[in-house]
């Protein structure tokens, strides 16, 4: 019984068939997986709650500027406090301008970046396969150097991203939840920016981060 | 233990970032000249302010506003508190120290064992009240000719990897600071601006205690 519950359960946490649909069901759920992802430049705000494998509860703001036509990121970490934690960039590769403590680690930046990657900037390459799970909701899967991504929506107003190694096992979890009143900090969101990110990280080093929106805008030219 | 030794001295630095300088409120409020301090400051036993943060980032067309509330008696009791945007209350009351931060269940108090060094370091900086500078060799002062008062982090020490300088603006009024601005960088930098800042007025001590003490004392 306790082999078939771990089986059942390693299951999940792997990359899971896709059903086919028709082709023009197949070319609206691609074109909803690609509409999702930004299109324009964004600054952000967010309040994030990072919740480690320690038991610990950790809270900071998040400042991030998207330029998805560049694919360039820039992202300030600040303590609730206002101190500035983290201050680096991606441009094609990672840089840290500053980092306090653990956000000097270059494992954390790239983790980080890579996070924004997969929330805000569509896949290098065109969906592999898009469909339906076994539970209906509209996926794409997407194949990346190191695995896979897949981009869900399971229900209105919300979009999951999972990504997974190459020998198929779900290593990240993300939920975005477009709906204003998922975020304690504001009464509308824009459509393009969740209102609240939830972002599981599995494997050995399982923690859980929540970041909530507090101001998006478009930045001056 | 080799973990937590690892996470202290960012634990500290950030949250004694803002517990510092609700410490120096009370000795630098309205000295002529540095020298003034230890002497004046005899006469200041409490201070309680709301304050505004106005955080400016080279990304950000506005300063990210958040807002608190100040409460410090001699000799040793404080309360730092973020009301929002994020929620956060650092309690501390002669040795103990405690912060509680924003979770999905609702606040919580953060058990990391860097508040033990946050202790040890919030017991110098309370030193300063007295007009003891030399009892914390992390920041060097100075009266600049206008008035505003400088703390420089000493050369190489971790404070110096953190920030540049602070800068205190005081009011004519007695014990009372107008602002004080953080600089990390020429474009990265905040300045808390104090209002509603009374002085000597006695505090309940459930404010130092509790997270949320009723009533709050505005």
């Amino acid at each position: 019984m306790v082999v078939v519950c771990l089986l059942a359960l390693w299951g999940c946490r792997s990359l899971a068939p896709i059903e086919p649909v028709a082709p023009d069901v197949h070319e609206e759920i691609d074109r909803r997986c690609r509409a999702h992802f930004l299109h324009q430049p964004w600054v952000m705000v967010q309040s994030i709650t990072a919740y480690p494998p320690d038991g610990q509860v950790h809270n900071a703001i998040g400042v991030t500027r998207i330029h998805p036509a560049q694919r360039r990121i820039q992202c300030v970490i600040t303590s609730v406090e206002g101190i500035v934690l983290f201050d680096g960039e991606y441009d094609q590769k990672t840089r840290i301008r500053k980092g306090v403590g653990p956000f000097a680690d270059e494992t954390f930046a790239n983790t980080l970046f890579d996070d924004i990657r997969l929330v805000f900037f569509p896949p290098d390459k065109p969906a592999v396969e898009a469909g339906r799970t076994s539970s209906g909701a509209p996926v794409c899967r997407y194949e990346r150097s190191d695995g896979f991504v897949e981009v869900l929506f399971p229900e209105d107003g919300q979009r999951e991203i999972k990504r997974y190694s190459a020998r198929k096992k779900l290593r990240k979890t993300i939920n975005a939840c477009y709906k204003a009143r998922c975020s304690r900090h504001i009464t509308e969101a824009p459509e393009e920016i969740p209102a609240k990110l939830i972002i599981y990280n599995h494997g050995l080093l399982e923690y859980r981060l929540e970041l909530e929106l507090i101001q998006a805008k478009t930045p001056a030219p | 233990m080799k973990a937590c030794n690892k996470m202290a001295p960012h634990t500290k630095r950030v949250s004694v970032g803002s517990a510092l300088l609700a410490c120096t409120l009370l000795l630098l409020g309205w000295a002529d000249e540095l020298e003034d301090i230890r002497e004046k400051g005899e006469f200041v036993n409490s201070v309680q302010a709301a304050f505004t943060q106005e955080r400016y980032l080279e990304m950000l067309d506005e300063p990210l506003i958040s807002k608190g509330l100040l409460y410090l008696e001699v000799p040793g009791s404080l309360r730092w508190e973020y009301t929002g945007p994020v929620r956060s209350v650092l309690l501390m009351e002669n040795e103990t120290i405690r912060q509680y931060v924003q979770a999905d269940s609702g606040m919580v108090e953060q058990k990391s064992r860097g508040l033990e060094g946050m202790r040890i370091f919030l017991q110098d900086a309370c030193m300063w009240m007295k007009g003891e500078f030399e009892s914390n060799p992390d920041l060097v002062a100075e009266m600049a000719s206008d008035g505003r008062i400088l703390l420089k982090p000493a050369r190489d020490n971790a404070m110096a990897q953190m920030i540049r300088y602070i800068e205190l603006r005081l009011t004519n009024t007695p014990g009372v600071v107008e602002s004080v601005a953080i600089y990390e960088e020429e474009d990265s930098y905040m300045i808390i601006r104090f209002h509603d800042t009374k002085i000597n007025q006695d505090i309940a001590d459930e404010i130092f205690q509790k997270l949320n003490p009723d009533p709050l004392q505005q």
